[in-house]
């Protein structure tokens, strides 16, 4: 028996380790026992025991100890938690002892996981992860979009205000300070889009935490008066790199779009906004006027450009700010719209989170929601045949616990455990191939077209959650067929031998023929989608569209950071017209408002039915100026080009295209003399005077409209493209372009591309998305062959003996090999022929960016199967070699 | 001291209860309350006690608390909840019904 000193000391031991719940229970029965003890003691001594006898008789009584504690903790039973902590002990040592089926267990799931991972963290750092601001939990997006009744145009996004409603806004918001911002490019020593500007409220720097490193921000009279005041504060970054980091840059003068600016300031090297895009440099929103001098959105109260933030005030909710913002965002609608409607949400800030976003992404996102998912699928049901197998070799261990008296249920929960320790693992791993994918991909957007971006993709809290959740789950899907499998069989031959065979075990050979298919159909799904897209893709290359894709140069210019007046700028264009089209080489010349073969205008037309009645039609719209037609190749079926007067005079006329005319008029000889409103009321009536070919547009949109092309009378915007057909080099047209720019105006750079670049442009999102695809295929098509080269390789192992048999009995090597592949393929055809049915199906998804290839294209769907079958048969057929190696007479031997 | 009767199967459970329903005490005022109202006919062992009180605080039939025992120690006290009230009722009834059942066995027995 152990003496009370010793049990002291073990009593301090306890104390200090006495975290957790089981050495808190264990601390309190040591205390209940001890005061018994002690009662037990104190009574003997006062019945008149000498205090050595009392203790003695005491422990008597009491009897042993340890046996008494065993009881009580029996009785009182193990909690789960402490279940748990030991079978997650037993299932670390579990993987210790085989670190090989570790590894290939959870590279597979890594796959699965990774892409889910990548997808989750592309998203969420778009569409919610916090601005890099300061106190980012009280910085808000507002989002005030606007309906109803009255014309409203909105440059950005749709929930951009004017200037007259964001000042009315600001002065009267209670619950928030509110900043105001716009992005704009400008150009720098003559060379347009040099320089990425912020136009801002003077508070917003402040407003986002920023602080200057050197001199100061906007003073508010520096941004209160349209057109106030030439000053500008620079990032961290454009005053290293532009002005070599001096020290006295504060009061220096920078030119944009050929005006002085003061600095006054430099920011802070951790300010690079709140929007996605880091600016080289912020000038106060008053200067809007001079980023488009054409058309100065400063002065049209109707015209929404400033992107609205608010820092909450302390003792304000979202909820506050919300309701404050909707009727404020009401209100400040009054003078100019007063019959339009507000409507206004508030988001916590982050890059992307726009209402219409949301909604317009929802269908998209779930497809490749749907796509990743279904590459975890195929990973769980590799990882769950390659437990299947391995539940086999652990009957023994399975056999002896259940036989000691081990619950299912317990055993169960134990197995459960370790599949998801085992993707937990994998989790980890697809957490890195997730992050490195992820900045691959990001990496791959061309930094030109967007400038230079803060998308933020790696792993925070958020994501880890997700990993873990996301991990979790898996473990449990792909643990949960095989741990059941294994429990559910009879103990005694188990027991008995370690090699019995696969007699009466067709249900565990069904179960992974089963999973082999499903990978098999998964996998095929994918990578018929895959092959559909790409087939889509080089078809939209080969498509006619209508117009010539080939011998045209595209020439931009942006005179709007030029300072040109809508005079100027149209004398610039048709000088510089002329001047091109004398230069040899060139067949004719042309202006369009939109790039060739997008689709980025769009209108409402009304087509007059009857006397008063009109019919309003959705409408791409274009404006050209003379020769459009001949430059572009398109066309004229009825009618005629506008002519060279029509650009200068004010006749209102329009040539449809096709598609209009058959869908509206009857037929292209109808439409012409017919009338065509495009505004709201009778003197925008514009007479058709030809109908052109329908081109067709390579950006994704799923429905196509007819089109209306309207004279071009000077530069819309200030913007505008210039249109080159030519034989012969491109190079020696592109250098004349740019000598007769030069010759008129030295600052305006031209930005010329061929039009074989500007399709690929268009492309892109297919190509991205035939690459996407494609990747996802073949990953799921390398898990879907190692599942058929484990499923045969495990199928061989297994089988040596019968295979001995049957080469004792005289089987040929062909015939054996054929069995042991068939084993393999079995599942394979199955599954494929289910695969191609449920890629039937899914191709009707991506419908809208085939190009007109019919998702039931039987070249992908077979060169796909063929595909399969192949590598599949080549997984089968490495491991099934390895039957033909049985020695017969070793095996039989073996027994 | 009288010798210690071994006790019926589930008959400690009864006991326990029975001394609980008196008011709340610790597992050594059970022992002694059972001796006391049984006149030391019936010595509850400790082996069986404890595991007995915790079994029953399983089945939450009785909670524990800690507090201050008479001789101002630390003491862990049982009280018994609604639920073993109840339990108590339907094991007293099925006590008397079993010992009315031997009674009249041995009853039999004599004549």
């Amino acid at each position: 028996m152990k003496t009370t000193g010793v049990r002291w000391i073990d009593m301090l031991r306890l104390r200090w380790r006495s975290l957790s719940r089981r050495n808190r229970l264990e601390d309190e029965l040591d205390d209940e026992l001890r005061f018994h003890f002690e009662s037990l003691i104190e009574r003997f001594t006062t019945d008149g025991l000498p205090p050595a006898e009392a203790r003695r008789r005491a422990g008597l009584d009491i009897g042993g100890m340890e046996a008494v504690k065993e009881n009580c903790r029996d009785s009182r039973g193990v909690s789960a938690l402490e279940n748990l902590g030991r079978d997650v002990v037993y299932a670390w040592r579990a993987m210790k002892k085989s670190p090989g089926f570790v590894l290939t267990a959870a590279a597979a799931i890594a796959l699965g996981i990774g892409v889910n991972i990548a997808l989750f963290s592309l998203v969420y750092s778009l569409m919610f992860r916090a601005l890099p601001v300061f106190d980012p939990d009280s910085f808000r997006n507002v989002h005030i979009a606007t309906f109803g009744e009255g014309n409203r145009s909105g440059y950005g996004t749709p929930y951009n205000v004017s200037w007259h409603e964001f000042n009315y806004i600001r002065k009267a918001a209670k619950t928030a300070e509110i900043g105001g911002l716009a992005e704009v490019e400008m150009s720098r020593k003559g060379d347009a889009r040099s320089a990425r500007a912020q136009l801002v409220s003077e508070n917003l720097l402040s407003l986002i935490g920023s602080r200057p490193v050197l001199g100061r921000f906007f003073a508010p009279e520096e941004a209160s008066q349209p057109g106030s005041a030439a000053v500008t504060v620079l990032s961290h970054r454009a005053w290293q790199h532009w002005f070599a980091g001096t020290a006295d840059i504060v009061g220096q003068t920078i030119v944009l779009n050929r005006q002085p600016f003061t600095i006054v300031g430099v920011a802070d090297e951790r300010t690079t906004g709140p929007v996605l895009i880091v600016p080289d440099l912020w000038i106060p929103l008053t200067m809007q006027a001079l980023t488009r001098s054409g058309e100065p959105l400063i002065d049209i109260a109707t015209s929404g450009w400033i992107q609205v933030f608010a820092r909450r005030k302390p003792g304000y909710d979202d909820g506050a700010l919300r309701a404050e913002m909707q009727v404020l965002a009401q209100q400040s609608l009054q003078p100019h719209l007063p019959k339009r409607k507000a409507q206004v949400s508030v988001e916590s800030g982050a890059y992307f989170n726009f209402p219409f976003v949301k909604q317009r992404f929802k269908p998209m996102f779930a497809i490749v929601t749907l796509a990743v998912s279904l590459v975890l699928i195929v990973a769980c049901a590799n990882v769950a045949n390659m437990l299947l197998a391995r539940g086999l070799t652990r009957r023994r261990e399975i056999a002896i616990r259940l036989s000691i008296g081990a619950g299912r249920a317990r055993l169960l929960q134990q197995l459960l455990t370790e599949s998801v320790m085992l993707a937990i693992v994998g989790g980890a791993g697809g957490l890195f191939l997730a992050w490195g994918g992820a900045r691959l991909l990001v990496g791959m957007i061309p930094a030109e077209s967007i400038g230079r971006h803060q998308l933020d993709s790696s792993p925070d809290l958020i994501v880890l959650l997700f990993t873990l959740g996301v991990a979790v789950l898996t473990g449990l899907v792909f643990g949960l067929l095989p741990a059941l499998s294994s429990l559910r069989f009879d103990l005694t031959p188990a027991l008995k031998t370690e090699g019995l065979e696969e007699h009466g075990r067709g249900g565990r050979r069904r179960l992974q023929n089963l999973l082999i298919g499903v990978q098999v159909a998964v996998c095929l799904v994918l990578l018929v989608n895959a092959a559909l897209l790409l087939r889509g893709f080089t078809h939209a290359l080969q498509l006619d569209p209508g117009q010539s894709t080939r011998n045209i140069l595209i020439t931009g210019f942006d005179l709007r950071q030029q300072q040109y007046t809508a005079e100027e700028s149209a004398r610039f264009m048709n000088t510089l017209r002329e001047t091109i089209a004398a230069s040899p080489g060139v067949v004719s010349v042309s202006n369009t408002f939109i790039e060739p073969l997008h689709d980025q205008c769009g209108n409402m037309a009304r087509i007059p039915d009857g006397d008063t009645a009109a019919r309003e039609v959705k409408t791409s719209c274009d404006e050209v100026g003379t020769d459009f037609f001949r430059t572009a190749g398109i066309r004229l079926l009825q009618g005629r080009e506008f002519t060279q007067a029509e650009m200068f005079n004010t006749a209102r006329v329009a040539v449809i295209d096709e598609r209009l005319a058959r869908d509206h008029f009857g037929s292209p000889m109808n439409a012409v003399g017919a009338v065509i409103r495009l505004g709201q009321r009778a003197d925008s009536d514009h007479e058709i005077v030809g109908v052109a070919a329908s081109v067709r547009s390579l950006d994704l949109n799923p429905v196509a409209y007819g089109r209306v092309y309207t004279p071009m009378r000077g530069l819309r915007n200030n913007e505008g493209k210039l249109l080159v057909a030519y034989t012969g080099p491109a190079g020696d047209i592109d250098k004349a372009i740019r000598a007769a720019v030069a010759s008129l105006d030295p600052n305006v750079t031209p930005h010329t591309k061929r039009i074989e670049e500007s399709i690929r442009s268009a492309l892109l999102p297919a190509r991205m998305a035939a690459a996407a695809a494609s990747a996802l295929g073949g990953l799921a098509l390398i898990l879907a062959c190692t599942g058929v080269y484990g499923l045969v390789s495990f199928a061989v192992s297994r089988r040596r003996r019968e295979v001995g048999i049957r080469m004792a009995l005289g089987a040929d090597r062909v015939s054996v090999m054929r069995l042991v592949v068939w084993q393999g393929m079995k599942p394979v055809a199955v599954g494929g022929i289910a695969g191609l049915l449920l890629a039937g199906a899914a191709a009707q998804v991506v419908r809208a960016m085939l190009y007109g290839i019919s998702p039931l294209d039987p070249l992908s769907f077979g060169s796909t199967a063929l595909l399969l079958a192949c590598v599949a048969a080549a997984a089968a057929a490495i491991p099934a070699r390895g039957a033909l190696r049985v020695d017969p007479a070793v095996t039989l031997r073996h027994d | 001291m009288a010798r210690s009767m071994d006790l019926l199967q589930g008959t400690l459970d009864l006991l326990i209860l029975k001394a609980l329903a008196l008011g709340p005490m610790h597992g050594y005022g059970v022992s002694l309350r059972i001796a006391q109202l049984s006149k030391a006919g019936l010595q509850v062992q400790q082996g069986s006690l404890y595991p007995a009180l915790h079994r029953l605080e399983q089945h939450a039939w009785i909670q524990s608390e800690w507090g201050t025992s008479d001789n101002n120690r630390k003491a862990k006290f049982y009280s018994l909840t609604p639920a073993g009230r109840k339990q108590l009722d339907v094991e007293t009834a099925n006590w008397a019904r079993v010992a009315e059942a031997v009674g009249l066995v041995l009853g039999a027995q004599e004549v």
